[in-house]
């Protein structure tokens, strides 16, 4: 009786277990196939958004437009990009908004459009125009309305006095007449390879370009070059004519000619030296950019200039400036100096992690991103950027030489993909 | 070889400079004695004429041997562009008091000047546009010690044969005896039976086609971009104003006394006062002269 009521129990017990098994998997499948997922309550973390208004104007018309008319596709691919990153900074999600109007290289009008952009837009940051011209009769603007200004490819000596504090920018004070100098690095090049024993420099009275202009007359001098023509003109941006500067050029037959000007106008310089049949050893120009290449084709071949970055920079974010450069439809060959638009728009984002730190109950404030903006220590598309209390910062430029029709770095030796040539 | 002196490449390039002045202002000038408007868009025809020639001499669609045949024929099609320019927007102003239809042109005629910047910056981009004697496929050469660009040479020869032409042109066609008759006397000019709209056409035709010529000379010599029309306009009127406005020879002294100016000046004067220089010779012309340099 014994051993078959346990046999009962046993058949009982896996008879149970089979149906528990066999109800088990039925429900299971259809509560897969027939019913709707329960819910996974997942407590959604409701983030405040802030969003950061960044203003500047840029040239769509008028003398400065070959050189940033296009600025305003490269501002709507980073915005498009930093926006899906989703940004979260001191427990609020960042959103930026860039807005771009037309000054049509008129400083009039530009002064008109950032008093708008300051007062009535109300943005959080303004970048400046191109470049130190119109960038110095626009800093009353930022300074009174307090509102951190960072300036793009404008900066001179003038603007850096001490007196202004809501202005910062990435620049090396270019202007000095040392390490700092726009051209330091292209004559350290020089004073390195000792071929050139003569120089001339042809300006433009302008500021940023008789910045450059005197520095490296300096500089050109330290290394013991020997200036035998240095000559600023007024400039001419409808149909400037260099007849009487080349004639005098041939007479003198330089080694360099450093061309102190617009890229567009120190390119219409060499063809025009070319047509009177005056070539020098090398030409050195403070910018290329915009039609340098296309207007000189192989006359430009050796030509030497300067720039903050080229795509064999490998410091941060490389690979998304060149993304964004591409989905802009740019090319770094023509716009020469975005490249200090995208470290802007890096020097912002990192001043605001900054100023989350140092001021977690106001992060946004233009006065805290300020403080931050004047203290950032930080890596940029173009290596280090340490900002000095003044307001400017260490990010400087090195030399280029244009060989078979492409733009290489020919120094220091830690960043050149090329040898410089040179007779 | 011995070189040149620099005075003798700077008389080359003086000529060159003020031919092309001369040639451009031409346009201007004839439309101005002719019509009685002053055509504010006409450095912008000037400029979009270079551009075009740019576009078709560094054209890959187009093989290089006929790639100037191309741009002599934008020289007629300017015409043809000039004459409906009149037709549409001109001369539905003629009809107003002289006073009045100067002042309407100078805004048609500005209107005209931005709307042609905006549509070529927006079509083709702003940076300035030039061509080189390499892309030319024309040497550097030297004769007696002058090292010189062939297509100036070349620039120089057409501007020299085109203001012969135009000058016997105005002498001698019946259109063009027409074009001064109405300049001296318009009322007159009717009265004798000229055709004053047709005149008025044709002339503006003559016009933009000098300053289809202007622009490829510019763009060969130096360079062209989408907002030096207006300043090329303002040169313009400053040649004739110097020159005077008496007759056809007036701009042409005018272009080369300005272009020589302008050369000579930053060459043995002071380069950076140069511009100054110019304005400053014009100023005393107009003190001496007021009616300009051949004026009687």
């Amino acid at each position: 009786m014994t051993a078959r009521r346990r046999a009962v129990t046993t058949i009982a017990a896996v008879g149970l277990s089979v149906a528990l098994l066999v109800v088990g998997l039925a429900g299971g499948y259809f509560a897969a196939v027939t019913t709707t997922p329960p819910q996974v309550v997942e407590k959604q973390v409701e983030l405040p958004t802030k969003t950061i208004k960044i203003g500047m104007t840029i040239s769509k018309s008028g003398p400065f437009a070959p050189l940033d008319s296009d600025y305003d596709k490269f501002n709507k691919a980073w915005q498009d990009w930093i926006n899906e990153q989703n940004l979260v900074i001191n427990n609020t999600r960042v959103k930026f908004e860039v807005t771009s109007l037309d000054d049509s290289s008129d400083p009039g009008k530009a002064v008109q459009l950032y008093t708008r952009l300051a007062t009535q837009d109300k943005v959080d940051i303004l970048v400046s125009p191109y470049s130190a011209d119109i960038g110095l009769q626009l800093i009353p603007i930022a300074e009174q309305n307090q509102v951190p200004m960072i300036m793009a490819e404008a900066s001179t000596a003038r603007m850096w006095t001490g007196e202004n504090h809501w202005i910062s920018t990435s620049m090396v004070p270019y202007w000095e007449k040392g390490t700092n100098g726009w051209s330091a690095s292209y004559f350290q090049m020089l004073e390195s390879n000792k071929w050139a024993k003569t120089i001339a420099f042809v300006g433009w009275d302008i500021t940023w370009a008789s910045d450059d202009h005197k520095s490296s007359v300096a500089l050109a001098k330290q290394i013991g070059l020997d200036v035998v023509y240095d000559v600023l003109l007024q400039p001419n941006f409808a149909n400037p004519d260099f007849t009487a500067q080349i004639t005098t050029l041939k007479g003198l037959n330089p080694d360099i000619v450093y061309l102190s000007m617009f890229g567009p106008f120190s390119a219409i310089f060499i063809k025009q030296a070319n047509d009177q049949g005056f070539r020098p050893k090398e030409w050195h120009s403070i910018e290329w950019g915009a039609s340098f290449l296309p207007t000189l084709g192989s006359l430009a071949e050796g030509a030497t200039s300067e720039i903050f970055w080229t795509p064999n920079f490998n410091f941060y974010q490389t690979d998304i400036f060149k993304q964004l450069l591409n989905q802009a439809g740019m090319d770094w060959k023509v716009w020469q100096w975005i490249e200090l638009r995208m470290i802007i728009f890096q020097m912002i984002v990192q001043a605001l992690h900054d100023s989350a730190i140092r001021n977690p109950s106001d992060p946004f404030s233009k006065a805290s991103i300020n403080d931050a903006l004047h203290k950032l220590q930080m890596m940029t598309i173009s290596g280090p950027l340490i900002t000095q209390p003044q307001g400017y910062g260490t990010v400087g430029l090195v030399p280029i030489q244009i060989q078979n029709g492409k733009i290489v770095t020919i120094w220091p030796t830690n960043l050149a993909d090329a040898r410089y040539v040179h007779p | 070889m011995v070189a040149a002196s620099p005075l003798a490449e700077l008389v080359l390039n003086s000529l060159l400079l003020g031919g092309i002045y001369a040639l451009t202002s031409l346009g201007f000038f004839i439309v101005f004695r002719v019509v009685g408007i002053l055509n504010l868009a006409y450095g912008d025809f000037v400029m979009v004429g270079g551009l075009f020639a740019y576009l078709i001499l560094t054209s890959d669609a187009i093989p290089f041997a006929i790639r100037p045949v191309f741009v002599i024929l934008l020289i007629p099609l300017f015409a043809a562009v000039g004459l409906a320019f009149e037709r549409i927007l001109i001369r539905p102003l003629l009809s107003k008091p002289p006073a009045d239809a100067l002042l309407s042109s100078v805004l048609v005629t500005l209107g005209f000047s931005l709307v042609l910047q905006d549509s070529w910056a927006n079509l083709f981009g702003t940076l300035s546009k030039s061509v080189t004697s390499e892309s030319l496929g024309l040497p550097i050469i030297t004769f007696a010690g002058l090292t010189v660009a062939f297509s100036r040479l070349l620039a120089l020869i057409f501007i020299v044969i085109a203001s012969i032409f135009l000058f016997v042109f105005v002498k001698k066609s019946y259109i063009g005896k027409a074009m001064r008759a109405i300049s001296q006397d318009k009322e007159a000019a009717t009265f004798l039976g000229v055709n004053l709209p047709r005149t008025s056409m044709l002339t503006f035709g003559l016009g933009t086609s000098l300053a289809a010529v202007g622009g490829i000379l510019l763009v060969i010599i130096q360079s062209v971009a989408p907002f030096s029309g207006l300043p090329l306009t303002v040169k313009a009127l400053a040649v004739i104003v110097l020159g005077g406005t008496g007759s056809i020879v007036g701009p042409l002294i005018g272009g080369i006394a300005l272009g020589s100016a302008e050369i000579l000046s930053a060459f043995y004067i002071d380069p950076y006062w140069s511009p100054g220089i110019a304005v400053i010779i014009l100023v005393i012309v107009l003190l001496l002269r007021p009616t300009g340099l051949l004026s009687r």
